[in-house]
């Protein structure tokens, strides 16, 4: 090259245009060169982000909780798909200093549920956005305890009622969770059956990545808890418009990450804990003053 | 003034993540470093007119106070001396980025209001620089020995000391590219003291010092409650000491005096910070101690080996130099290693004595660059350089002394240089200590995700103009 007066048109480089990413799957061309294909069979990732504004000391304050459940999806053909959910991690964002961990015996408790789901462009938001959309049918998860309408039925407040069961195997009736400091100090512990009904609505934005929002609500019947700060009622609002759920493929295929850690063939919660799943998400921070 | 910018690259590291804002205060603190001196002004642009002016050679030419950085030991074969010059410049290296393709970038939301993260865009052009060259040579009354001084003041960007990220983590911050050597480091002071001795009439030994500093701040940090990062206490300990590098050389003539050599060394100059930020949290009856550990180069001249040849006849000299620098030691701004290769830098030029007080000077010399292609993780830009150099010095007597009044124009022009980023073979690798090639930094998506300010490419180029006038007495 000769000396020059001043820098030349720098090169165009040695790299096609890729389409748009955001997150974790957002835009990459799977195996067949054409995001807008998916093949819904295999295992996922659903990671749902849930907001509540919890009224306690006068104020209210956001509680966020971030769960992870592998999702294995089932394609039914004609769009239709069952979604098999296995729990397998939960973090609840501290409130007031004070964290609600749920142990993994409680998440390896539960039983998986076969939950509805719909691809194409014919659910409710087919309008809104190119692309294919996704919608699932209203889900109930319950924690310790059998209803015959996990939809509907009230949550029983007897721990001898017999529908009531030791979902960890610690014991005591429902699921054992546990408060810690914020120094990880453990304060206390609750018994108690939880149900969480959700429905979720969103877009496939790749092949690998389906994303969006929907509904959410939590209710719990408590029926022990060992000092009287576990014991504390809280009114507890949850903020419609907030949630927002993920489904990202992890099984490697279309270019998917493989959290199959140890190679055979599956991905279970254990690899799912080992791999930090947080890390595929971008996780908001808690703002009380989405709660005025 | 002290500006600070911090990456936390995992807030979703539970250990990191209860305290973010704690962390960045402290490490705020730990840069609290007194300013000081960098050394390559001198080595890039040469000391005084006559060096300046045969396109920073003439080592074996140049017996005066401005010897106490091109070679020590000549300062024995040349009278002792006073003098003091001013040099000033118009930097217009650039640099223009390539247009990047899209979907590369790394998808990232911002949290908050009124941040924003700086746009991807070619830099400005170095600052331009002025600076003050002063220094002396004594023989203290006896004739084999010298004793001399010579120090360089920028007056333009004094004590500025920046630090940047060579590759994709300067995205977060300026989001663009820097000359590495002719930038920043171009109006930096410089400061060196040397003797000589001629212990037969045709061989000098001299040897010198350039003078550095490096810089250490530790802080001690309590914070009372964990629930209110906003409150530190705290103590700051800051401490700046002087570094040493040394200067050897011999040199020797022969013919008469006519033909000189001279082979100098000069050791690496480093100039750094370190620190070290030790706390504790008080939560409850429990303390928590944390510590962060911070290390910057701020300026650095390498390890460099010259010999220098040079003819003086009675109405003209010539002179050559070659010199090998040793950049394969550089760490960057960060202490991690740069990947340079030596280098080394050639000149060559003469002087014609048209008339009894009147001497023309010009040289023509080649600086090799030591960065090589940058197609992998890092964008270090740099350029050989092309070193045309004019300069006249008028001399008359006063009082039985010399005085001799010079004026230098000196260019350096850079082979312009196109750098494209390869791609890797296969997978990108996942950013993380070591990796050398361009890096994804979001692996767990498919495809290449990179900020890298210097991705796909980039060019470099242009040139930078210096002149400068010097007053020089030699008073023996």
């Amino acid at each position: 090259m000769s000396a020059t007066c001043a820098p030349r048109t720098p090169p165009s480089g040695a790299f096609e245009a890729l389409d748009v990413a955001t997150e974790a799957g957002g835009g990459e061309p799977d195996a067949h060169g054409d995001p807008g294909r998916l093949s819904p069979d295999g295992t996922w990732l659903l990671f749902t982000e849930t907001f509540a504004c919890v009224k306690a000391l006068g104020s209210e304050i956001e509680g966020i909780t971030w769960r992870f459940s592998l999702a294995r999806m089932v394609d039914l053909g004609g769009g239709r798909v069952t979604v098999i959910i296995r729990p397998c991690q939960t973090i609840q964002a501290p409130l007031f200093g004070l964290s609600t961990v749920t142990p993994d015996a409680v998440e390896d408790g539960l039983p998986e549920r076969y939950v509805s789901a719909f691809f194409g462009p014919t659910t409710a938001v087919a309008s809104l956005e190119t692309g294919s959309t996704f919608e699932s049918v209203p889900d109930a998860e319950l924690w310790g305890v059998h209803l015959s309408d996990p939809l509907t039925d009230e949550l029983p407040g007897d721990p001898e009622d017999p529908r009531v069961y030791d979902v960890d195997g610690d014991g005591h009736p429902g699921a054992t969770l546990v408060v810690e400091s914020a120094t990880g100090e453990v304060l206390c512990d609750r018994w108690l059956v939880h149900r969480a009904v959700s429905s979720w609505r969103g877009l496939q934005v790749s092949s690998t990545r389906v994303e969006g929002g929907g509904s959410y609500v939590g209710t719990e019947s408590l029926f022990h808890a060992s000092t009287s700060l576990c014991g504390s009622d809280s009114a507890v609002r949850f903020v419609d418009g907030l949630h927002r759920f993920v489904l990202l493929r992890v099984d490697g295929l279309s270019g998917a990450v493989d959290l199959d850690a140890d190679g055979d063939g599956l991905v279970d919660c254990r690899e799912v804990r080992a791999s930090d799943p947080s890390v595929l998400f971008s996780m908001r921070e808690p703002d009380d003053a989405r709660c005025k | 003034l002290r500006e600070v910018s911090i990456i936390v690259p995992n807030p979703f590291d539970r250990s990191a993540m209860r305290w973010p804002s704690l962390r960045l205060q402290l490490l705020l603190l730990s840069m609290v470093v007194a300013g000081g001196v960098r050394a390559q002004t001198l080595g890039v642009l040469g000391a005084g007119v006559r060096s300046s002016a045969l396109a920073s050679g003439g080592a074996a030419l140049v017996d005066d106070y401005n010897s106490v950085f091109l070679c020590p030991a000549m300062m024995s074969f040349g009278p002792p001396s006073l003098g003091f010059g001013v040099m000033g410049g118009v930097n217009r290296l650039g640099i223009r980025l390539s247009e990047r393709p899209a979907g590369y970038d790394r998808g990232l939301t911002l949290s908050g209001d009124g941040i924003e993260l700086a746009e991807r865009s070619s830099p400005p052009n170095p600052s331009d620089l002025v600076g003050f060259l002063a220094g002396g040579s004594n023989s203290l009354g006896i004739d084999w020995l010298r004793l001399g001084a010579i120090v360089y003041l920028p007056l333009i960007d004094v004590g500025r000391q920046d630090t940047y990220f060579a590759d994709e983590r300067e995205s977060y911050f300026t989001n663009t590219l820097r000359q590495e050597i002719y930038g920043g480091n171009l109006s930096a002071s410089q400061v060196a003291l040397a003797a000589a001795l001629r212990p037969f009439p045709w061989l000098a030994l001299g040897v010198g010092v350039q003078i550095a500093s490096r810089s250490r701040s530790d802080a001690a940090v309590l914070v009372p409650d964990p629930g209110d990062t906003s409150r530190q206490d705290l103590n700051l300990s800051v401490s700046t000491g002087a570094v040493l590098s040394p200067i050897g050389s011999v040199a020797a003539s022969a013919w008469g005096g006519r033909l000189r050599l001279a082979a100098v060394f000069r050791d690496e100059v480093v100039l750094s910070v370190r620190g070290k930020t030790q706390g504790w949290l008080v939560g409850g009856d429990t303390l928590y101690p944390f510590e962060q550990s911070v290390v910057f180069v701020l300026g650095y001249t390498p390890r460099q080996a010259l010999v220098s040849l040079a003819l003086r006849m009675a109405r003209f000299s010539l002179a050559a130099d070659y010199e090998w620098q040793e950049w394969s030691r550089y760490r960057g701004a960060h202490g991690e290693r740069a990947g340079f290769d030596d280098a080394w830098r050639a000149s060559a030029g003469g002087e014609l004595r048209p008339l009894e007080h009147l001497t023309l000077l010009a040289g023509f010399g080649f600086r090799r660059s030591p960065v090589p292609a940058q197609t992998g993780r890092t964008n270090y830009v740099d350029d050989d350089k092309y070193v045309p150099s004019l300069g006249a010095i008028y001399e008359f007597r006063m009082e039985g002394k010399t005085i001799e009044i010079g004026l230098f124009s000196q260019l350096h022009l850079a082979r312009g240089r196109s750098v494209e980023k390869a791609p890797a073979d296969g997978a990108s690798p996942p950013c993380g200590s070591g990796v050398e090639e361009l890096c994804d930094e979001d692996p767990l998506t498919s495809g290449l995700q990179t900020s890298n300010p210097g991705f796909p490419g980039f060019s470099s180029g242009g040139w930078v103009w210096v002149s400068g006038a010097q007053v020089t007495w030699r008073y023996q």
